[in-house]
């Protein structure tokens, strides 16, 4: 592997490379090169914390006589996987113009279970949980199971609707939330809301992310402890030593060079089919950058801000004709890349995303009167 | 005076209402003290000192996302500071900063884990102004995920075609 290869800078159409090693419904085990480690570790981040899926956040407990208290059957109740299907479509409760919630911003779910007369346990599962509007008109029987995937490769199709619960065992009983005994019930409301897992992990598309990169060691970003002569004999090897070549013999150490190949493995609760996890989490992180792209757009290079959108009309007629949206001052032989930014074609955020694409946003819609445009650089 | 007891029995400011409905309960939520964030979330602990977990992500009022002063002593310098940001946006920034030949400099810092902000110092050549370098960073890296999306997507497709998915 030549760490000198930089990525972007010798011309050619090097993106970043990705080799899908093993999947199968909710996990995806893929090799990941020619980029950066940086670039690597946020997409990791953001899949971890960030993306968008939905989880019970609120239950009103109508009768509990089992032997769970209420908080802890509320806790409970928050962690079930719910589909994620669609979840772009819903706002959070936050932005919504509702009081409370409703079915813009929320899912309602209704457990109503009991042990009238048995000796035996009654065991609650996840999929005695009914969708009902917010009004308590039950949603579409949606008594839905995951047959799993034919080929190992499951996609969003297959998920059931907005905010059911996802069931993948092969009983088709989800998780198991409480068992009651005889005389006890369990009537409860929950309010299944949109969130990320910044806010409460129960929100996260991730069980875990599985992330290497040089199973050999070469760039000694690892100090090995050992007890013997050499620490070789004394650790087992990485599962991913074999995707790399071991430094030969009595190379000199390359203090500067770089990683530039990552072993992750992807693997999500269910909630959301693993390829979409990845994809909502670049889509996420676009966004980021999109967002701090805009802001410093209707900035001066002095920290001032313009006068927001005013600039648009305002300057219009003054400001050098707009230079073709990215074709800044510095734009395409830039120092980084060359290549011309994807977006401004059909990337994620074309319109439909907040903060970029939106009514006459800073980016691409007030390019001319960006103080680039014409400013002494 | 005895109406208080009354009136408002939780202290101003954090939390600490009394709940509609004492059988309501919040899965998991700090307090909060904007009703809209939180619906009707009856019992809950509140914890004094505890910032709500939001508080990572959403940018209060008024609070801009980045703001940024040119440094004074030293030419093309500027200091930018992210609100409601960390290392995840800190981190892609910076290596990304530091491979362009026009910036001389480039660094972030978290200045206290608790609060969610990060600064960013940019040095350039004069080329190129800091903030221009930090946008053409954002735009180059928005480009590397699109390519990086349309590459996963691609071997997607051709391992779906092959069908030898399922050895897991
Ligand atoms: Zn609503």
């Amino acid at each position: 592997m030549d760490f000198n290869t930089e990525y972007g800078v010798d011309g050619e159409d090097t993106g970043p490379r990705v080799t899908i090693r093993r999947t199968n419904e909710t996990t995806i085990d893929f090799m990941l090169s020619s980029t950066s480690l940086s670039l690597a570790n946020s997409l990791r981040r953001t899949m971890l914390a960030e993306i968008p899926t939905i989880a019970v956040d609120l239950v009103e407990i109508e009768a509990n006589t089992s032997v769970l208290a209420d908080e802890f059957l509320a806790h409970r109740l928050g962690l079930i996987p719910l589909s994620t299907r669609n979840v772009e479509d819903m706002i959070y409760t936050r932005d919504c113009t509702c009081e409370e919630f409703c079915d813009n911003c929320a899912v309602i779910l209704r457990l109503h279970a009991a042990n009238r007369n048995s000796d035996e346990n009654v065991k609650v599962f996840a999929k005695d949980l009914f969708a009902e509007t917010v009004s308590g008109q039950p949603i579409q029987d949606a008594r839905y199971q995951r047959n799993g995937a034919v080929d190992g490769l499951s996609s969003s199709e297959e998920l059931p609707p907005r905010g059911q619960p996802v069931i993948m065992d092969p009983k088709g009983n989800g998780s198991l939330i409480c068992q009651l005994r005889r005389g006890q019930e369990l009537r409860v409301r929950c309010i299944a809301k949109k969130g990320i897992a910044k806010e409460h992990a129960k929100w996260a598309p991730t069980a875990a992310i599985g992330f290497e990169y040089d199973p050999h060691n070469k760039l000694r970003h690892t100090t090995l402890w050992y007890e013997g002569t050499n620490a070789k004999e004394e650790w087992p090897e990485s599962k991913n030593k074999d995707w790399e070549e071991p430094a030969p013999d009595g190379e000199a150490f390359r203090y500067d060079s770089e990683p530039t190949q990552f072993y992750v493995n992807l693997e999500g609760t269910g909630v959301m089919p693993p390829d979409q996890i990845l994809h909502a989490g670049i889509k996420t992180l676009q966004q980021k950058l999109a967002t701090v792209i805009q802001q410093l757009s209707t900035t001066t290079d002095s920290g001032h801000e313009l006068n927001g959108a005013a600039g648009d009309a305002g300057m219009g007629g003054m400001s050098p004709p707009d230079p073709a949206a990215n074709g800044t001052a510095y734009g395409n032989q830039t120092a980084y890349g060359g290549q011309t930014p994807a977006y401004a074609q059909q990337t994620a955020y074309g319109g439909q995303t907040p903060g970029y694409g939106g009514a006459g946003s800073a980016y691409g819609g007030m390019g001319g009167a960006t103080p680039y445009g014409r400013s002494g650089y | 005076m005895a109406v208080d007891i009354y009136e408002s029995p939780s202290p101003k400011g954090k939390g600490g209402r009394m709940p509609y409905a004492h059988s309501s309960y919040s899965a998991g939520y700090a307090a909060n003290k904007d009703p809209r964030v939180n619906g009707n979330v009856g019992s809950k602990m509140v914890v004094d000192g505890v910032p709500d977990r939001h508080e990572l992500f959403l940018l209060a009022d008024g609070e801009k996302k980045i703001t940024f002063e040119p440094e004074t002593r030293v030419p093309n310098a500027a200091m930018f500071t992210f609100n409601k940001e960390d290392h995840t946006l800190g981190n892609l920034l910076r290596a990304k900063l530091v491979k362009s030949p026009h910036v001389m400099f480039a660094a972030y810092q978290v200045p206290h884990p608790l609060f969610a902000v990060f600064k960013l110092r940019v040095q350039t050549d004069g080329d190129v102004s800091p903030k221009e370098a930090v946008v053409q960073a954002c735009k180059d890296l928005v480009a590397e995920l699109q390519m990086l999306d349309q590459e996963f997507t691609k071997e997607w497709e051709l391992k779906k075609i092959a069908g030898a998915g399922a050895d897991m």
